[in-house]
């Protein structure tokens, strides 16, 4: 399949089909085997590998390739990130909030053939826009304990946040809970027993947005 | 057929007239297995639902509206001016047996 | 209708970590779920590129995939690991595409591998290594760049390749053996 080159026979574990001859030429191991050792940092220290000038020439080899499918990626997700944002657009518009809309929460009427409800995911909506008028605080999940279907039944609300470090907790978590049941009040006929807020994690300060590096 | 029922778009358009409401969304269970099955080829699907269900029963009419509010409006007090205003519009447009007004609030501000 | 792309004011929500956006998202936060789509979209459109072999359908995986995502992150129990999840669903998309054109072509077309390239000798001159790679890449048989990729954007196990592809392990191995080797080889070659 590939011819040899004076330059192949420096490196014969180029070839694609003879596992002996790659054997041969990287001190008994396998391409797949220094790339497996580069995986887990070179630890445990193999010697026939690292006393190896052949495996060492692959070894590097690896090395570059990775780097340079690194600079790749790169390349390729700058490009994308060029894009303009009628791909983001479409998808926005193509997703429903019917997905997440959760239960209905009934609304009194007088009349018997009415039925109005606002839906759990409303209700998430304006418990997590109550957060957001604040500052220093990010409100996560919101979850609705309790038979919310039922009129006056009483339910409790358990909500994740994440502070600014360097803020009040117990004061934040205290507004919090006075905005969410103003909105409450507001918007629903819930009956709330209780408003349990978890700071879960502590928000740093924002900083220019790294996209891949955000992931921990 | 006796009872005249109107068109899913006048009813919308009543619904979009009442303060408060700032969006109408396409309502309807049957719209929502429609959207599943039609994965796969997924734009445009906004534009062809019908937006107010109308659905003919034995026991009357059942009208579902879906709507989103400002955030500045109480959602009961919207609620009932939609429902109120559905009714009147029902009952003006040949006051067919009515067996549920179904208004869901699905967004807010 | 219900999503407008937000003017781009800079918001918490951009910095959030990921567990914040997927919990958000999974309430119905449409600017948290925006926020997610900004930040791996342009991933995911790379891996649905180099899985698919082009970019004829990239906008089309990519959107069914959001949209499946959008749908389930309810059943997403950590939202630590949204990112790998939003892989293995592009991932998983762009390998049914392929499936799906290959039973339209001639099967034995598709798997030939693609004819011995020589391209990049030349281009070696005038593109830089990157741009190089990309190309030995592209000319990689089918399954050894599915494979590859798998592997290397989305960092599956072997078995996971395995499961994903339907392959045997052992034919996993044998193919991930032979791309890292033709690339290694092309890219000794553009010294």
């Amino acid at each position: 399949m590939t011819e040899l080159t004076p330059a192949d026979q420096r490196f014969v574990a180029f070839d694609l089909d003879d596992t002996e001859r790659e054997q041969a030429g990287l001190n008994g191991h396998t391409l797949e085997q220094l790339s497996d050792y580069l995986d887990r940092g070179r630890v445990p220290a193999e010697k026939s590998i690292d006393d190896s000038p052949d495996c060492e020439i692959a070894l590097r080899g690896l090395e570059r390739l990775r780097r340079v499918q690194a600079s790749l990626l790169e390349l390729d997700l700058k490009r994308e990130s060029l894009r303009d944002d009628n791909w983001i657009a479409s998808i926005l518009d193509n997703i429903s909030l019917e997905a997440r809309a959760g239960r209905e929460i009934p609304l009194a009427h007088p009349s018997p053939t009415a039925r109005l409800v606002i839906t759990e995911g409303a209700v998430r909506g304006i418990l997590r826009e109550a957060g957001d008028r604040l500052e220093n605080i990010l409100v996560g999940r919101c979850v609705l304990v309790g038979d919310v279907s039922v009129p006056a039944n009483p339910i409790t609300i358990v909500v994740d946040a994440t502070i600014f470090s360097g803020e009040n907790i117990p004061m934040l978590a205290e507004r919090l809970r006075q905005a969410m049941h103003s909105a409450l009040g507001r918007y629903t006929e819930l009956v709330v027993a209780a408003i349990d807020i978890t700071v879960s994690d502590l928000y740093v300060a924002p900083k220019a947005s790294v996209p891949d590096e955000q992931n921990r | 057929m006796t009872a005249v029922v109107p068109a899913t778009d006048q009813l919308a358009a009543v619904v979009r007239r009442v303060s408060g409401v700032c969006a109408v969304y396409p309502a309807g269970p049957i719209v929502a297995t429609a959207v599943n099955a039609a994965l796969g080829a997924v734009t445009q699907r906004a534009h062809t639902m019908p937006t107010v269900l109308i659905e003919q029963r034995a026991d009357g009419v059942r009208i579902t509206a879906k709507i989103g509010i400002g955030a500045t409006e109480r959602s009961g007090d919207v609620c009932s001016r939609v429902h109120d205003a559905i009714a009147a519009h029902l009952l003006q447009s040949g006051n067919p047996p009515v067996a549920q007004i179904a208004v869901i609030v699905a967004s807010i501000g | 209708m219900l999503g407008r792309v937000g003017e781009q004011i800079a918001s918490p929500l951009d910095t959030a970590t990921d567990q914040m956006l997927a919990d958000r998202a999974a309430d119905g936060d449409l600017r948290a779920f925006e926020v997610l789509v900004r930040r791996y979209g342009p991933l995911m459109r790379v891996y649905a590129t180099r899985i698919l072999g082009s970019n004829d359908e990239t906008d089309d995986v990519v959107q069914e995939s959001f949209i499946t995502a959008w749908q389930q992150l309810g059943t997403l129990a950590d939202g630590r690991a949204v990112k790998s999840w939003l892989m293995r669903i592009v991932g998983r998309r762009s390998i049914d595409r392929l499936r799906a054109r290959r039973l339209h072509v001639n099967i034995d077309d598709t798997d030939a591998p693609a004819p011995e390239s020589h391209a990049p000798h030349v281009l070696a001159e005038t593109l830089s290594q990157t741009e190089a790679l990309a190309h030995v890449l592209a000319a990689l048989p089918e399954e050894q760049r599915r494979c590859w990729t798998l592997r290397e954007l989305a960092d599956y196990s072997y078995g996971e390749i395995a499961d994903e592809l339907n392959l045997p392990a052992s034919t996993v191995r044998g193919l991930l053996a032979r791309a890292r080797k033709t690339l290694l080889r092309e890219m000794e070659d553009w010294r």
